[in-house]
């Protein structure tokens, strides 16, 4: 009797280069020389977008120079996340938000950290803890940690 | 100045493969290549597919029949240019798929260039399988020549259980 | 010009891990089992809108290639159409629009997934996030639709734990579905509230299944459906929206794209109360919170009120708008397939087929989608009338 074989296994490995534009590399310059966090200003409704990229709800052209929000803000939502799946950022349990940066209109994804997870809660201002080390990516800021 | 980022997407997978297919890469296992023959209109695939395209009837398990390890060639062609770059070491795509591993999930990559993709239709087959030839044989390699099966010592099931296939004639 | 248009025949295959078949033929059973319903066969389809989610939960690009003679769509104009997890709902909606353009007469719609042919489904989901800004995080579904459920619990004052109210409902609804993965029988909200707590707020009750599965659907024009079958769902209306990444002010508990598609799909069919009118929904409650979330959006209620509604106890099975009586995204998840799972269940309701979920005298009912990163959102209207 033939056997049937049920499955093939393979690794499918595929390499990219992905190009950031102008904007998203001034943006993370910006990040890692001067631990300032930049947005672009829409020119119809003057809302700033962070980070920075067109304002999709005018869709008019943003001002041509970059304007610095502040590297604290609202935490508009959270999560602590106790599921494991490759690619992870951390090691579980681990917590991650929207911050909505003040001088900015739209939400900024990042890490919380520096707190017991018990005490975050929605709505705490939490203000960028940066790394003295940086390489011009998200982790230059090591996490977002409660201001008191 | 635009910045690049390099990376990659590294996904390990499990392909099923179902009892047709499956029968095929069994049949393989035993230095066997088989087809499945459509009960309406006779015709033999290799590889066989779980359907007939033109008739829409199942094929099944009961519809197989064997043919030949050797065969025509209708077309080949000399892949000289290498696309896909440097390989990536065990270390580096373990890293990029744990918990899973290249043990179980090893790499799909083509063969070293230059190497020769060549369609063979069997001897019993209607239709003709994609494979490969290599080395000196592939200076011998003509339209309407024959080629022969050469299996590997140790098989799994695998449509890489033929080595590749070298020129008869 | 356009023609009336219903669904003739549906094709389901049960969800669940599929170690038996390889892509193409479990594609091939969804359309073999859509072809008996109808007692059609592929010389009768003119067309085919193929589905499938996103290539990396298989590793298989334009899988439409492969399968494409598995579902009888050979030498036949072939659109495939892409908008993530409510993918099988922009198929069933693009299978509708070209039948009502009136070029072609009977178009099949079919969509699925294998996803368990990858290690991790989440390593899949990262891949849809730009590799600039959105993978850093590897957010993957759950923790996505937990910042969702955390804002929309904080702002409204609702408990961690109605969203486990919303999966008790469901996981009970699921136990008449045979086509469902999730079949828990005396699932209670004490043992829903035992499960662990994956990504804060949302438990492992709160989520989907992944699921091998596939769905179709025939549309035929309004002459031609009349001959093919006698229990037609009419098409009454459709739309989508594509809501946006993240424009100023998003507020993702919020989602005002699916109020404008669901008006104007609720325009188009000429319902004026959705909550009155509509007999039955099924709606895309891939984590439970989201229900609630959608039942605002399709405008059951205002905003806010959602959490409301569901305690009221309107959406139960013996309620004034039943939701999700198949038990809904949250017993059968292969993404590919689970908008159209929605829309063929609500075309089924209307066509008096559900079997043991069918709500008594459903004669007007609502299949939704979302997906993306919760930006794609369709709804599809069905009448057993009509207009």
């Amino acid at each position: 009797m033939t056997e049937i074989i049920e499955n093939v296994q393979h690794t499918w490995h595929v390499p990219y280069h992905w190009s950031f534009g102008e904007m998203t590399t001034k943006f993370f310059e910006y990040m890692k020389n001067e631990k300032t966090i930049y947005g672009a200003k829409c020119t119809a409704c003057g809302k700033v977008i962070v980070p920075p990229g067109g304002c999709a709800i005018c869709m008019a052209p943003v001002e041509k120079e970059l304007i610095p929000v502040k590297d604290e803000g609202i935490l508009d939502s959270v999560t602590i996340v106790n599921l494991p799946y490759p690619g992870q950022p951390a090691t579980p349990p681990y917590a991650y938000g929207y911050i909505i940066l003040d001088g900015s209109n739209t939400f900024f994804m990042h890490m919380v950290g520096g707190v017991e997870h018990e005490k975050i809660k929605v709505g705490m201002r939490v203000k960028a803890v940066w790394n003295e080390e940086r390489s011009g990516d998200f982790y230059d800021i090591k996490y977002f940690q409660p201001v008191e | 100045m635009s910045r690049i980022l390099d990376w990659d997407i590294t996904v390990p997978y499990k392909w099923t493969t179902g009892s047709v297919i499956g029968k095929f890469l069994g049949g393989l296992k035993e230095h066997n290549i088989l087809g499945a023959k459509c009960p309406a209109c006779k015709k033999v695939f290799v590889p066989p597919q779980d359907l007939c395209p033109d008739c829409y009837v199942d094929l099944g398990e009961d519809d197989f029949v064997d043919v030949k390890n050797e065969g025509k060639v209708i077309s080949f062609t000399k892949v000289e240019q290498d696309f896909f770059g440097k390989k990536p070491s065990e270390e580096y795509l373990n890293s990029r798929i744990s918990p899973a591993s290249v043990d179980e999930h090893p790499l799909l990559w083509p063969p070293e260039v230059p190497y020769a993709i060549v369609m063979v239709q069997l001897t019993g087959a209607d239709t003709a399988m994609v494979h490969l030839v290599k080395g000196k044989d592939m200076d011998k390699l003509a339209v309407g020549g024959q080629v022969k099966a050469v299996f590997k010592d140790e098989t799994i099931g695998h449509i890489m259980d033929i080595e590749c296939f070298e020129v008869i004639s | 010009m356009t023609s009336k248009v219903g669904v003739v025949g549906i094709g389901m295959t049960e969800n669940k891990s599929r170690w038996d078949v390889s892509i193409p033929a479990l594609y091939r059973l969804g359309a073999k089992s859509a072809y008996e319903d109808a007692g059609l066969s592929p010389k009768d389809i003119d067309a085919f809108v193929f589905g499938h989610s996103p290539e990396y939960f298989e590793g298989v690009n334009q899988p439409e290639k492969w399968c494409g003679d598995a579902i009888g769509a050979t030498d036949k104009p072939l659109f495939r159409i892409h908008t993530g997890g409510t993918v099988g709902g922009s198929a069933a909606i693009g299978a509708y629009y070209l039948v009502a353009s009136g070029k072609f007469d009977v178009v099949m719609a079919i969509s699925g997934n294998k996803l368990n042919e990858t290690s991790s489904a989440q390593i899949g989901l990262s891949t849809v996030y730009d590799p600039i800004m959105g993978r850093q995080f590897a957010a993957g579904a759950p923790s996505a639709a937990a910042i969702q459920a955390a804002k929309y619990y904080n702002k409204h004052g609702y408990s961690n734990e109605i969203g486990l109210k919303v999966a008790v409902k469901n996981r009970n609804n699921a136990l008449n579905n045979p086509y469902a993965q999730l079949k828990i029988p005396d699932y209670n909200l004490e043992g829903a509230k035992n499960t662990p707590m994956l990504c804060d707020p949302l438990r492992m009750a709160d989520m989907c299944p992944t699921s091998d599965a596939v769905c179709a659907m025939i549309f035929a024009k309004e002459e031609k459906a009349e001959e093919i079958t006698d229990k037609i769902a009419w098409a009454l209306g459709a739309s989508s929206t594509n809501e946006g990444l993240n424009y100023p002010d998003r507020d993702w508990s919020k989602p005002i794209g699916l109020r404008l598609a669901a008006e104007k799909a609720y325009e188009r069919a000429g319902i004026k109360n959705p909550l009155k009118e509509l007999d039955v929904a099924e709606v895309y409650d891939a984590f439970a919170p989201q229900e609630m979330i959608w039942y605002e959006g399709l405008n059951f209620c205002d905003w806010g009120e959602g959490g409301n509604l569901l305690e009221s106890g309107a959406t139960q099975m013996d309620g004034e708008l039943p939701v999700n009586p198949s038990g809904g995204v949250l017993c059968a998840n292969s993404i590919g397939a689970a908008a159209m799972f929605r829309k063929a269940e609500a075309a089924l309701q209307v066509m008096g087929r559900a079997g043991d979920r069918q709500v008594p005298g459903a004669r007007l009912s609502l299949g939704h989608g979302w997906g993306g990163a919760i930006q794609f959102h369709t709804v599809m209207i069905f009448g057993s009338d009509k207009s």
